[in-house]
């Protein structure tokens, strides 16, 4: 006895209702055209999918590699502010020798170039580099000397006669002031 | 009604490559972008860091050989061991040079503003004010020894005046001088770059 199956799966159904070869011609390129356009979505979707894991793995190993260096970059950082500092202790000790000689230069310097008769009573100076030198000189040509000697130390420097005033019994010696200021 | 199968079929086609190009597309493409984007700037940052590490050695080499010369200079002294060093030194010029130590006498050390004590200078400095008396030349060459001194001090000239001459001596000058002590001020924790 034969039996007859009477209930078919689904795609026996399909391809019993509408056979390949039963497709009306006119619709074959359609179909394939639209097949396509899935397919090439399908292939656009898979190989952006794929770029993104690949871009992503590359991003994670670079955030691991920058999590490395961080240390020591942070460690190179801390130097530099280090050095920095000590540079600027050895910059301010160097200026402060340096300015030691120059200061006890320009008295030495003050101190030999007294023309004849003239000697000093005082030497002042300020911490803007301002200097006060008075002193004493028998003939007032004299002092117009020590002016000239005095700026011919610093020529960048402002040399003026302070005061020039007689002073003693005779009023033979004179009392004189110079200013010595640097120019900014 | 009759359905145009080929212009059906193209619209179909038209409305599927639009639909992938905005939904699927452009999406992953704008991730794709912004990936590429992040990963630049990881190159970017990656590339500043080990540049920054390239210049361990180097940076290790200075600090090294600035620690070194100033230690010679005893800047890393504790105040009072700054000022001791002083004494000394101008004891031993004094004594050197034949100049008469007349007066030595601590200044006041300016309070910083809250300003300046936000960012502290590196150097402290601890004011004196000393006045020498000798001969001319004698004072002269004291304030050089003073400065060639193993301490560390800004020395300027305050006043140099005619002294009282003694009977039958040579002409004396007295000399003022301010002196600033100078020495690394107290280096703050996070410069600590010894490496564990």
């Amino acid at each position: 006895m034969i039996r007859f199956n009477y209930l078919q799966p689904p795609h026996e159904r399909w391809c019993a209702g509408v056979p390949a070869a039963a497709l009306a011609g006119s619709l074959r390129l359609p179909l394939v055209l639209i097949g396509l356009a899935f397919l090439s979505i399908a292939a656009t979707w898979t190989f952006e999918t794929h770029r993104i894991g690949m871009l992503e793995d590359q991003l994670s190993g670079l955030q691991s590699r920058i999590r490395t260096a961080a240390n020591d970059e942070r460690r190179a950082r801390n130097l530099m502010t280090n050095v920095a500092r000590l540079r600027t202790i050895r910059s301010a000790v160097s200026a402060a020798h340096r300015d030691v000689l120059v200061a006890t230069n320009t008295i030495a310097r003050i101190g030999n170039d007294l023309p004849p008769a003239t000697w000093l009573t005082s030497v002042g100076s300020t911490s803007a580099g301002a200097w006060t030198i008075g002193g004493r000189s028998t003939r007032v040509e004299e002092i117009g000397t020590m002016l000239r000697r005095v700026q011919a130390i610093d020529q960048h420097a402002s040399v003026r006669l302070v005061s020039i005033a007689a002073t003693g019994r005779s009023g033979r010696i004179l009392d004189f002031v110079i200013g010595w200021d640097q120019q900014p | 009604m009759s359905v145009d199968v080929p212009r059906a079929s193209a619209f179909a086609v038209v409305v599927i490559a639009l639909a992938g190009y905005t939904f699927v597309f452009r999406p992953l493409e704008t991730s794709a972008g912004d990936l590429y984007a992040q990963i630049d700037a990881a190159r970017t940052d990656l590339d500043r860091s080990t540049a920054m590490a390239q210049r361990i050695p180097t940076l290790e080499r200075e600090r090294s050989a600035l620690a070194t010369e100033l230690a010679h200079l005893h800047t890393g002294d504790r105040r009072a061991t700054a000022v001791d060093r002083l004494l000394r030194t101008v004891a031993g010029v004094s004594a050197h040079d034949g100049v008469a130590v007349e007066a030595v006498t601590a200044g006041v050390t300016p309070q910083l503003t809250p300003a300046a004590a936000a960012t502290p200078p590196p150097i402290e400095e601890v004011p004196f004010d000393l006045t020498l008396r000798g001969p001319y030349g004698d004072i002269i060459r004291a304030v050089r020894d003073l400065n060639d001194a193993d301490g560390t001090a800004r020395i300027t000239v305050t006043s140099l005046s005619n002294a009282e001459r003694r009977p039958g001596g040579s002409p004396q000058l007295n000399a003022a001088f301010h002196v600033l002590l100078l020495r690394e001020a107290q280096e703050p924790p996070h410069h600590d770059v010894r490496p564990r």
